[in-house]
């Protein structure tokens, strides 16, 4: 489980951010008080740092300069600053990337997603085994008693997102605001495309009928 | 100043040196001077009196009409003290001496609003970011309570911000500042930006999006670029009809320029209202009818456009839909 440490000094900010990405399968540590950032963000042992650009004392660009200096950790700066200059600035003092407020959360997880798959390209979360299927998320690959199948890269992304939502339905509107944020501008007609070859790719290793469809509703993987 | 105007100016001292020349000419009489006298004394003062009066003339008419044709020529009449020498006539000076004193009055009293705006822009760009601190806890919190309710709240925050912007990029508009970065930047990224922002909209409402060719650099303001475009796009999505609306979005690069062109099948602009829509205010037909338009979003655009030294243009039929053209000249011009 990835740690993300986040530096942000409006406490409300700070604990939705945390709820929130917990629930996203993310281990948490939140600044406490602002005394000694660097010291902090470097003991907690962090994968990523969420740092706020307005903060006491030190401001977020001195403490990312800071920070390059003794270690490599992946930084997102997040600021409400939404001019060229600001984001000019963030590259170059060492930040990986900068996202301004107020952002839409699933962008910042795709933000954070790609980072890590950038970092590390070995993804210990990049297996996942369900209804006796082996699904390989990096190689894009499904695999069922000894028979294996490639996927395309949408149809990677919709079974994850059904697996993601297992045993809940998924409106197709869902899967395309999930599809879409991965700026993949899929229409109607593109996604029952995909659903069906999805299907039948499943049905080609002997798993037919794993997607449900729910009329007028959308999909349910159980 | 004319000579006729001058020696109306004068008749007082003109009538009592007449007078004066009768006097002395009626005294030399009755003294029985001698005839040469009579004749010569006059004369010679009169030559005297018009070379003084002649001297006077010509040395306050070259100042005065100098100062006149200068403050034809200038486009910013109060520059008019910049452009005067000295004169070495009494008047002359304490006009020059006025002029001078008004003038900086009037730098100072220029300069206090000049603060004042500045100040007040400051006060605005702050603010704007200010509130974007509750806007976000605001989003982050429905995101933690997903329901319907706060799902509709989502939507109006999503709306608040969008004003927000709109006074941001107003208050960027009028400064006269560059506060704008031109560096290479990609169509595609600046689009897909504004596509990941309106993407529930398009989802929802069922909006067909064409993109194509815009894999091209241009040299723009990355953040500008995509406040304008947003605008355009935004109103595309509000303006479209309801069965098999498209928006198109592509571009062409040409010899001197890369055009970016976005276009919809929505309700369009009628004909009259065509060459209003980036008036300030304006809201025409379509704004009138049912939808809440400021007239503040065209406007912004074409403001900040030709700002960043690009054009836009537009085009509409009513019913059938409207495009927009944003060019960007290639060029040492649009180079850092």
């Amino acid at each position: 489980m990835y740690k993300i440490y986040i530096v942000e000094d409006d406490d409300k900010i700070k604990n939705e951010l945390g709820i929130f990405l917990s629930k996203n399968g993310y281990e948490i540590e939140k600044i406490g008080t602002f005394n000694n950032v660097l010291e902090n963000i470097i003991n907690s042992n962090s994968d990523l740092v969420l740092l706020d650009i307005n903060l006491p004392r030190y401001d977020g660009y001195y403490i990312c300069k800071e920070l390059r200096k003794v270690s490599d950790i992946p930084i997102i700066i997040v600021t409400s600053r939404n001019s060229e200059i600001d984001e000019l600035m963030s590259m170059n003092i060492g930040a990986d990337d900068f996202i301004t407020k107020p952002y839409s959360v699933q962008i910042l997880l795709a933000r954070i997603e790609a980072i890590f798959k950038r970092v590390n390209k070995i993804n210990n979360n990049s297996i996942i085994n369900f209804n006796g299927i082996k699904f390989d998320l990096s190689k894009s690959i499904i695999e069922f008693e000894k028979e294996t199948i490639e996927l395309s890269k949408n149809e990677t992304k919709i079974l994850h997102y059904l697996l993601k939502n297992k045993g809940v339905i998924v409106s197709r509107e869902e899967i395309m605001v999930y599809l879409w944020d991965s700026e993949m501008f899929v229409d109607d007609n593109t996604l029952t495309v995909n659903i069906n070859r999805l299907r039948k790719k499943l049905s080609d290793i002997g798993k037919k009928d794993i997607i449900e469809t729910k009329r007028g509703q959308g999909y349910i993987i159980i | 100043m004319k000579l006729i105007d001058y020696l109306k100016d004068r008749i007082i001292e003109i009538l009592m040196y007449l007078l004066l020349m009768t006097f002395v000419i009626v005294v030399l009489k009755i003294f029985d001077v001698n005839i040469f006298l009579i004749v010569y004394i006059p004369i010679f003062i009169t030559i005297a009196a018009i070379i003084v009066l002649f001297h006077d003339y010509f040395r306050k008419s070259y100042f005065y009409n100098e100062l006149i044709s200068n403050l034809e020529i200038l486009d910013k009449k109060f520059l008019i003290q910049e452009m005067i020498k000295k004169p070495d006539f009494l008047d002359g000076k304490i006009l020059y001496e006025i002029i001078h004193e008004s003038n900086k009055s009037m730098l100072e009293n220029v300069n206090s609003y000049r603060y004042t705006q500045e100040e007040f822009r400051e006060y605005i760009e702050m603010w704007v970011h200010e509130i974007k601190t509750p806007i976000s806890s605001s989003k982050l919190i429905v995101e933690n309570n997903k329901n319907d309710v706060t799902s509709n709240i989502d939507e109006e925050l999503d709306k608040i911000d969008n004003y927000i912007e709109q006074v941001l990029y107003y208050s960027r508009s009028d400064n006269v500042e560059k506060d704008y970065t031109i560096k290479e930047i990609i169509l595609e990224q600046v689009v897909n930006n504004v596509i990941l922002k309106n993407k529930k909209d398009f989802i929802y409402k069922n909006i067909l999006l064409d993109i194509k060719d815009l894999n091209i650099n241009v040299n723009s303001d990355s953040k500008w670029l995509e406040y304008i475009i947003n605008q355009i796009v935004t109103n595309s999505i509000k303006y479209s009809k309801q069965e098999n609306a498209m928006v198109r979005i592509y571009a062409t690069k040409n010899k001197e320029n890369v055009q970016l062109f976005i276009e919809d099948n929505g309700i369009g602009i009628d004909k009259k209202d065509l060459s209003r829509v980036w008036n300030k205010s304006f809201t025409g037909e379509n704004g009138r009818k049912k939808y809440n338009s400021t007239g503040m979003g065209l406007y912004l655009c074409k403001k900040l456009i030709e700002k960043l030294g690009h054009s836009i243009d537009i085009d509409s039929k009513l019913d059938k839909g409207t495009i927009i053209k944003i060019t960007f000249p290639i060029g040492s011009f649009n180079k850092i």
